[in-house]
């Protein structure tokens, strides 16, 4: 890799003192930094360990890589990366070979945060990314990227302002958990991989949290994905082209879209809970889900779907559905169905999405019922809901007490005023 | 002492092609009454809505103590009081709530509303909802409301239609009273004793078109001292 | 003065006319079926909720239609009655008649949804049903955006129909167009137009519909403007700039102003034209 050595306005003994400490050390080492401000680039190509003692800062100005791990087995821990950069196709970090553990390190990155590039067994952990705020999301790049680089472990980082939280492309059987992704374009994005496990995540205000496309065998269970609404295109979970994936037990509340389903076969889909989106969810050309036991609750809209009437879609929980039982089994013997004829329109015509919940347009899909044999259908949907809903907190709210009650007293000063006969001169 | 109050040039009145009102003119001095006798169709309410300014003439005009309807309808409004034949007030209101109402459209004070109601005997209904009056009480608030303000000039339409006869000779005698404090009045009645007992001039109309008119002493002599109904029979059958 | 007079006695008739109780009832059962809603998980970045939208749906199908029924009849009924035959007589303008007609009505039908927001709002507060204050606000700024621009549509409906029967079948014929029809209809107009004319067309049309104008901008601003999709996308964030805000607020008073404005007009013209 070529590499830039540009001058910066670190002192002359600081430029070099860290590289000289790594290109001094043998394999094995464990080297423990003092604390200061250090000049990149670095460059690691020797099994070592560098750990942070205080407050240790790499920083890089106009860089290509700032901290680069050329070798296998190579540790990083409590260090601070600095990347300024104008080009946002610049790296803080570049790892390349196996068996590395890069944990606690603080990145500050005008480009990309974290990047593998055919590693693997690595494990990236408890690490702070963050990006740069003040760009555009366009302008920025990915917290952590993988290519190519399989059976690594990313767990326990925070990510904030960057492109894509967490990126992995063409690569397999890597373990993503209990990470967090704000303010950022996609939460987590999956493209052509096989094997991923995506568990235990928080997105949250990002345009989409998890963007799961063309993987073989995801296993997307027990995030949560909230409050992605700040975009006409966001969504909680996106599910493309995906085949035989497991989602499962994740929490998907308040986004625009909860799950967007398109193009994807022989998923499953279970014991998520869908509350408070604009719309639940939404399907287009998804066939052969088995879609149960979800629990889609306080959404303005359930359910939209057009060509996804051949989906195993059974006992999930819908509070908008009139459900009757006869039987007492608990299950609706009235199936739930999703009218398409809105979704129809508007996907003609995006225009007309300005009569999402028009009166008119809900009146009319009520005296419109058209062929229901192409809709999505719940065959058996639950009375009751699945799961327990994590209420908030709804304590007495003295504001709602005081301003219901001015309300009232109004109200009752204006009709005695109206309705009372004075009988006094 | 005696000035004139309204003066009325050639009024006319036609609908479409329909002349309801023929050309007519007449004069009223402070202290004076008048009434527009003649039957239905007649021409009387259309004359008195004209001049209350609710239905514009198609030729002629009326003046009010000087003052027309168009240069200053305000100052024209204020000169004047007006009691309709067809109407149907807001029901749920009490008497003494409607006639308050009215009062302080009028600008007139509260207390000045008692002695109106007193003076056509209301005051034991007035807080009882204006539909639960007969006929006769609703007439007698119509009266009331436009006697409200103490206006130079009342246009009076039927007053007395449904009146009773001891209203009747009531009514005769309130207006006889408010002559005396110098109001003018001019009504429409179909019924001409009322007229004769009432009036200084009298105008009767047949189909838009003033059979007679004059002051009613000289008609008296005119006619060799006949009723009034007997005059208007005498014209009705000549006309 | 004289408007004041009026509106005053507008109140007084409002609350003695059954029909204001019969709305009272209908909205009370209305606004307390937001207790009922359930409302989820509440996130702080937007009060645009299954409670909000559907309350806003609810409101949408019943309160421009009280309005304009309220509304138009009795001012026609005025005329009809010969009510105004008298008071044309009297030193009054019907610059103030109009405007006292129009607030009193106002406060009246602002009092009959106070009481249904405030009864539902006490059971909430004390129920803790998750109703929170910022909702009930936004919806009580919506509905009295809706009675605004709903009554000075209203009160010329009254002024331009000649008894109470034409008032009744207008009223409810503009609210069949404005509230039922107004989707449907624009999607079978605009599917004949070019495709890239549609939504400038329906971006225009907004503004004409007092109802869809309430809708949209209340939901914009309730943070649920995203949900008109990517085609709107640089539409909606015009409109949460300051200047977005003045332009609304200017074409909600436009509408009040010249409703309102035309009715008087309209008014005086038939003053001396029985």
């Amino acid at each position: 890799m070529y590499l830039l050595l540009l001058p910066v306005d670190g002192s002359a003994e600081g430029q070099n003192e860290l590289q000289r400490m790594i290109d001094e050390a043998t394999p094995g080492d464990v080297l423990t930094i003092p604390s200061g401000h250090y000049t990149g680039p670095i460059v690691i190509s020797k099994p070592i360990t560098l750990k942070g003692n205080g407050e240790v800062v790499v920083q890089g100005n106009n860089l290509d890589v700032v901290v680069y791990i050329a070798a296998d087995q190579v540790t990083l821990e409590g260090l601070t990366i600095e990347h300024q950069s104008k080009d946002k196709d610049t790296m803080a970090v570049l790892v390349e070979g196996d068996g590395h553990q890069l944990t606690g390190l603080t990145v500050q990155t005008d480009g990309y945060g974290i990047v593998l590039r055919d590693a693997h067994q690595s494990e990236i952990t408890k690490n702070t990314i963050k990006g740069n705020a003040e760009n555009e999301r366009k302008d920025r790049q990915n917290g952590i990227d993988l290519f190519g680089s399989h059976d690594n472990v990313i767990k326990g980082n925070d990510i904030s302002y960057v492109h894509d939280g967490v990126y992995l492309e063409r690569s397999e059987d890597n373990d993503i958990t209990d990470n967090t992704v704000t303010h950022s374009r996609y939460g987590y994005h999956l493209m052509f991989t096989e094997g991923t496990r995506l568990t235990e995540n928080i997105s949250e205000q990002n345009v989409t949290g998890a963007m799961v496309m063309g993987t073989r065998g995801t296993v997307v269970s027990h995030n949560q994905f909230r409050k992605q609404l700040k975009h006409v295109f966001a969504q909680g979970l996106l599910l493309y082209d995906v085949l035989h994936a497991e989602v499962h037990h994740n929490h998907i509340h308040a986004n625009l879209v909860g799950i967007f389903i398109q193009d994807s076969q022989e998923n499953k889909i279970y014991q998520n809970e869908v509350a408070a989106n604009y719309i639940g969810v939404q399907m287009l050309n998804a066939k052969d889900n088995h879609i149960y036991e979800n629990q889609f609750v306080a959404n303005v809209v359930s359910a939209q779907a057009q060509h996804s009437s051949n989906n195993q879609v059974k006992e999930n929980y819908w509070d908008n559905h009139m459900g009757l039982d006869l039987d007492g089994d608990e299950r609706s013997d009235i199936p739930y169905r999703a009218d398409p004829f809105f979704y129809t329109i508007v996907k003609d015509t995006p225009a007309f999405q300005i009569f999402f919940q028009a009166p008119g347009m809900t009146f009319l899909e009520n005296i419109l019922k058209s062929d229901t044999s192409l809709w999505l259908e719940d065959a058996a949907p639950r009375k009751h809901p699945v799961l327990d809903m994590d209420e908030s907190s709804q304590s007495v709210s003295i504001g709602l007490l005081a301003f219901s009650a001015l309300l009232l007293l109004f109200s009752m000063y204006i009709i005695y005023y109206g309705g009372k006969r004075k009988n006094e001169t | 002492m005696s000035e004139r109050i309204l003066k009325v040039k050639g009024l006319e009145k036609k609908y479409q092609s329909k002349t309801v009102v023929y050309p007519i003119d007449f004069q009223l001095n402070s202290g004076e009454i008048l009434a527009l006798c003649g039957g239905n169709g007649a021409g009387k309410s259309t004359i008195l809505k004209m001049i209350a300014g609710i239905v514009e003439p198609s030729q002629g005009n009326i003046t009010i103590d000087g003052i027309t309807w168009d240069k200053n309808r305000r100052d024209y409004a204020r000169k004047i009081g007006y009691m309709p034949d067809h109407f149907s007030l807001d029901a749920s209101l009490s008497v003494r709530e409607l006639l308050n109402y009215y009062a302080q459209l009028k600008k007139v004070p509260k207390e000045e509303t008692a002695g109106i109601l007193d003076r056509v005997g209301l005051t034991d209904v007035q807080d009882e909802p204006f539909d639960s009056l007969s006929k006769g009480m609703r007439q007698r608030f119509m009266f009331a409301q436009a006697m409200l303000g103490s206006p130079q000039l009342l246009i009076l339409d039927e007053p007395t239609n449904g009146l009773d006869p001891y209203w009747m000779k009531s009514f005769v005698e309130i207006i006889q009273e408010l002559k005396k404090e110098n109001q003018s009045i001019i009504f429409s009645t179909h019924q001409l004793d009322i007229a004769e007992s009432a009036a200084d001039q009298v105008i009767f109309l047949h189909e838009g078109q003033v059979l007679e008119s004059g002051e009613l002493d000289r008609l008296k002599q005119k006619y060799n001292h006949m009723s009034l109904q007997q005059m208007f029979s005498r014209l009705f059958f000549r006309a | 003065m004289d408007a004041l007079t009026i509106m005053k006695n507008e109140i007084k008739l409002g609350f003695r006319n059954p029909w204001a109780y019969s709305f009272l009832g209908i909205f009370t059962l209305l606004s307390l079926s937001m207790l009922i809603i359930q409302s989820g998980p509440v996130s702080d970045l937007n009060q645009y909720t299954k409670t909000t939208g559907t309350l806003m749906n609810l409101i949408l199908y019943l309160l421009p239609l009280m309005t304009l029924l309220l509304g138009a009849l009795s001012i026609t009924s005025e005329k009809e009655d010969g009510r105004w035959h008298l008071l044309s007589t009297y030193p009054l303008s019907s610059f103030s008649f109009i405007i006292g007609k129009y607030a009193g009505m106002f406060i009246v039908l602002t009092a009959i949804i106070s009481f249904g927001f405030g009864l539902s709002g006490l059971i909430g507060s004390f129920l803790g049903q998750g109703l929170s204050l910022e909702t009930l606000l936004w919806i009580f700024v919506f509905s009295m955006m809706l009675i605004l621009l709903f009554l000075g549509l209203a009160v010329w409906i009254g002024a331009a129909s000649k008894n109470r029967w034409q008032a009744l079948t207008i009223s409810v014929g503009v609210w069949f167009l404005l509230v039922l029809a107004w989707p449907i209809l624009l999607i079978a107009v605009l599917s004949l137009f070019p495709y890239a004319s549609i939504q400038p067309t329906l971006e225009i049309l907004v503004f004409f519909n007092p109802a869809e104008l309430v809708r949209i901008f209340v939901t914009l601003y309730l943070g649920g403007g995203h949900i008109f999709g990517p085609a709107y996308y640089e539409w909606i964030e015009w409109f949460h700039q300051p200047f977005g805000v003045l332009f609304l607020v200017a074409v909600s008073m436009l509408w009040v102003l010249g409703s309102v404005g035309l009715t008087i007009w309209k008014w005086e013209r038939k003053r001396r034209h029985v």
